[in-house]
């Protein structure tokens, strides 16, 4: 919900309640009989947010435009849940942890236009989140500055200093990817970054493009990762689970981000849209994961493309294109395997010690995030047809997604096959959205 | 085409199309097999026989061979004066599905506080080095506190049991890693002189010692962190109850001896077996892979070092 007032014409404001749900889970459901619910364990986890934001904009002179606000956001998290119905062995568990926090806001930034070629924004924002017990409380300056050098090239510049809340959590095996969303605590500190990006925009007015260059360094402290061999769950396992708390299942490092970012815009004319291309590296470093070297994050892309054309063929029917282009994400996958013994000095008769052969296969990755998956990429066309009724538009669209059926891999698994009395190791994919044709009617009144 | 030849085909096209699928992983390079040797040895100076052992990493893609030969191997073992060159006895007959070899200490005496270094060459062109100190030979002051509790248990009988508090005083000044190993021994009447080790089996669990790959122990290894040069207990057992009023005759012992073992270890056996307790392949939804300890440049493994205290307590 939005309210907007308007005080006068140099002085207005916006007042926003605003209530959020995110949930994700995954479930094990065995049935011994038909409709009986013999075992049933569930993991979710989940964010709701009620959000109260207070923003107020004012233009005390044509050089200056004032904005300023507070924001309070009551944080529900659920990063844990497990339940099992065992009806037969008569377990009954029901495992919620739940945390919430209250993170808090106050802002004023200046836009400030001293001279027509130059705008300087300028903004202090304080900052604070409390956990259960701990309070966290920052200062976050940030400044950007755009500087017009003729009336088609600009040059701009900015830095920032912030603090995330919340966390995002992700696995770097092959397996499935499971991203969670977990809150800062009293042992989890929050996220902390500073990022600084340059930039220089032309607008080649004859051709309605502007052509935009972007350079950004980013690093962060207090990134959170999993520690090696961690679990987030055990479904097979419901003792150990209900004991089991996230907070133990994370470790604390750095990382940095930077890159560069390419945007071609055409915004007038009967054919509109963009090319953008970004090319970027994320590293990170745990000083208890993979030996203390940095290896790169599992969302490290190093090229990112998006293509959108929108072509309007008449009044009444559009064409729309995109097409999208990106590096697959790194992901750990052992390169060999290897026998290893433990050390297990027995008792052998008398005082002697000796180890015996108990062993196992101990895995070589090389470095952590070693493997690239394939890269996603696809493309999507779509025709919509308009038509103005007397009640406001109606649109038919006729979409296809993945129009030429890529096969992009939403996870990896490694297994044995045999063939001919050979073996073969073999490494297996899961694609999910292949071609996926639809159909949509859209009215708009 | 009429309409109603087209929908058949149709359907059956959106089936194939828009069907999620499981196939071979394509578009992508498989991580490069590059074999490397695996060094898996401990030496210490209270062990009868120092072997070292050498076998060789596999391919995980493409053809698997049951073994990937690691050629002829030259094994040289230094402690920085002298070099020896080590023989090879025989194959692992213990794993018949990898090619290894072990290679015996000799001509080379594995003293305290010397470091050794270990290079391996094959005429494959595959080479590994590694090093590790044998520990100072320190005096730890192993101690044992018994405390015998006499209750009655839930069928109400007489019952007596048996607590140990094994202690060690941690020699100051310098970071200590621990292993610890206890032994029950008792001699039971019902046997005459036969010796047994009843209780070993009881107490197999609390055993620090890994008989099995895959089950390492949680708490195998100890360190000093916070405790330089301070007497703390390293571990605390309760034996199995008795019931001493109506004892069975085949429990009935004539003396019983708690055998304690310590090994104090360099920090690369405590970094590998710590490695081994998180050890996870990582092939589960929420479970991240963890990558074993090793201190082989140029290979894969371990080569570390320990000397061992005991003590034998009489506890009847």
């Amino acid at each position: 919900m939005r309210w907007n007032h308007l005080f006068n014409n140099k002085l207005f404001s916006n007042t926003s309640a605003i209530f959020s749900n995110y949930s994700f889970g995954i479930y094990d459901k065995f049935k011994v009989k038909k409709d009986s619910a013999d075992y049933y364990a569930e993991y979710y986890s989940g964010i709701r947010d009620f959000t109260l934001k207070y923003d107020i904009d004012w233009l005390p002179n044509p050089k200056h435009w004032i904005k300023a606000g507070a924001v309070s956001i009551y944080h529900r998290f659920n990063p844990h849940a497990y339940v099992v119905e065992d009806v037969p062995n008569n377990t009954h568990i029901k495992d919620v942890q739940n945390t919430t926090g209250i993170e808090s806001g106050i802002y004023a930034e200046d836009t400030w236009q001293p001279v027509q070629s130059l705008k300087v924004n300028g903004g202090l924002r304080f900052s604070h989140f409390m956990a259960t017990k701990n309070q966290y409380h920052f200062f976050e300056p940030r400044i950007s500055i755009a500087w017009r050098l003729k009336n088609d090239i600009a040059l701009k510049g900015s830095y920032a200093s912030m603090n995330q809340y919340i966390h995002m959590l992700s696995n770097t095996g092959i397996s499935l990817p499971t991203d969670l969303w977990v809150p800062t605590t009293d042992k989890v500190k929050p996220q902390q970054s500073q990022q600084l990006a340059l930039g220089m925009v032309k607008d080649f007015s004859r051709h309605d493009l502007t052509f935009s260059i972007e350079g950004y360094y980013k690093k962060m402290n207090n990134v959170i990762g999993y520690k090696e061999g961690a679990t987030f769950i055990v479904l097979d396992d419901p003792n150990t689970a209900a004991s089991k708390n996230w907070e133990e299942t994370i470790t604390v490092g750095r990382a940095w981000s930077y890159g560069l970012e390419f945007l071609l815009q055409k915004k007038e004319g009967r054919l509109t849209g963009w090319i953008g291309y970004t090319l970027s590296w994320t590293q990170m470093q745990f000083d208890s994961l993979n030996f203390g070297k940095k290896f790169y994050a599992r969302y490290d892309r190093r090229h990112d493309i998006s293509a959108v054309a929108i072509y309007k063929l008449s009044d009444h029917i559009t064409l729309s294109g995109t097409w999208v282009y990106g590096t697959g994400n790194a992901v750990t996958l052992p390169s060999s395997d290897y026998y290893i013994n433990a050390n297990t000095p027995l008792l052998g008769g008398t005082n002697h010690f000796y180890y015996n052969s108990g062993g196992g296969v101990g895995f070589d990755y090389g470095q952590k995030n070693n493997f690239r998956m394939a890269a996603y990429h696809r493309l999507d066309l779509g025709i919509q047809f308009h038509k103005i009724k007397k009640w406001g538009e109606r649109t038919w669209e006729l979409s296809v997604y993945n129009v030429y059926n890529r096969m992009n891999p939403f996870f990896y698994y490694s297994g044995t096959e045999y063939k001919n009395d050979k073996s073969y190791g073999v490494l297996k994919q899961v694609t999910l959205f292949p071609f996926i044709p639809s159909f949509s009617y859209n009215i708009k009144f | 085409m009429k309409l109603p030849n087209i929908l058949p085909w149709f359907i059956v096209l959106m089936s194939v199309l828009t069907t999620s699928c499981r196939k071979d992983a394509s578009y992508v390079s498989l991580p490069e097999f590059k074999q490397k040797l695996v060094v898996n040895a401990f030496l210490s100076p209270d062990q009868a026989l120092n072997e070292i052992y050498i076998s060789s990493t596999k391919r995980r893609f493409g053809e698997l061979y049951a073994m990937e030969p690691v050629g002829n191997l030259n094994v040289f073992l230094s402690d920085g004066t002298d070099e020896v060159k080590l023989d090879t006895t025989q194959n692992d007959v213990t794993v018949p599905y990898i090619i290894g070899y072990n290679f015996i200490v000799k001509n080379m005496p594995i003293t305290a506080g010397k470091t050794y270094y270990l290079k391996v060459i094959s005429n494959k062109g595959l080479t590994a080095e590694t090093s590790c100190t044998i520990p100072v030979k320190r005096d730890f002051k192993i101690e044992v506190d018994t405390n015998s509790v006499k209750s009655v248990d839930e069928v109400g009988r007489n019952i007596s049991t048996l607590y140990a508090n094994l202690s060690i005083t941690d020699f100051p000044g310098e970071t200590n890693f621990y292993r610890l190993l206890y032994i029950y021994q008792d001699y039971r009447i019902h046997h005459g002189s036969f010796k047994s080790f009843s209780l070993k089996s009881y107490l197999m669990a609390e055993v620090p010692v890994t008989h099995v790959y895959q089950q390492w122990e949680g708490d195998i290894m100890y360190n000093d962190n916070g405790r330089d040069g301070k007497k703390f207990v390293i571990r605390s057992i309760e034996f199995p109850s008795v019931n001493y009023t109506d004892p069975n005759p085949y429990f009935i012992t004539d003396s019983a001896f708690l055998r304690i073992y310590l090994l104090n270890t360099d920090k690369p056996y405590n970094d590998f077996h710590q490695s081994l307790l998180n050890y996870s392949l990582g092939d589960a939804p929420f479970t991240e892979p963890s990558f074993l300890y090793s201190n082989v440049k140029d290979g894969v493994g371990i080569f570390a070092a320990y000397t061992v205290d005991s003590v034998i307590f009489r506890l009847k």
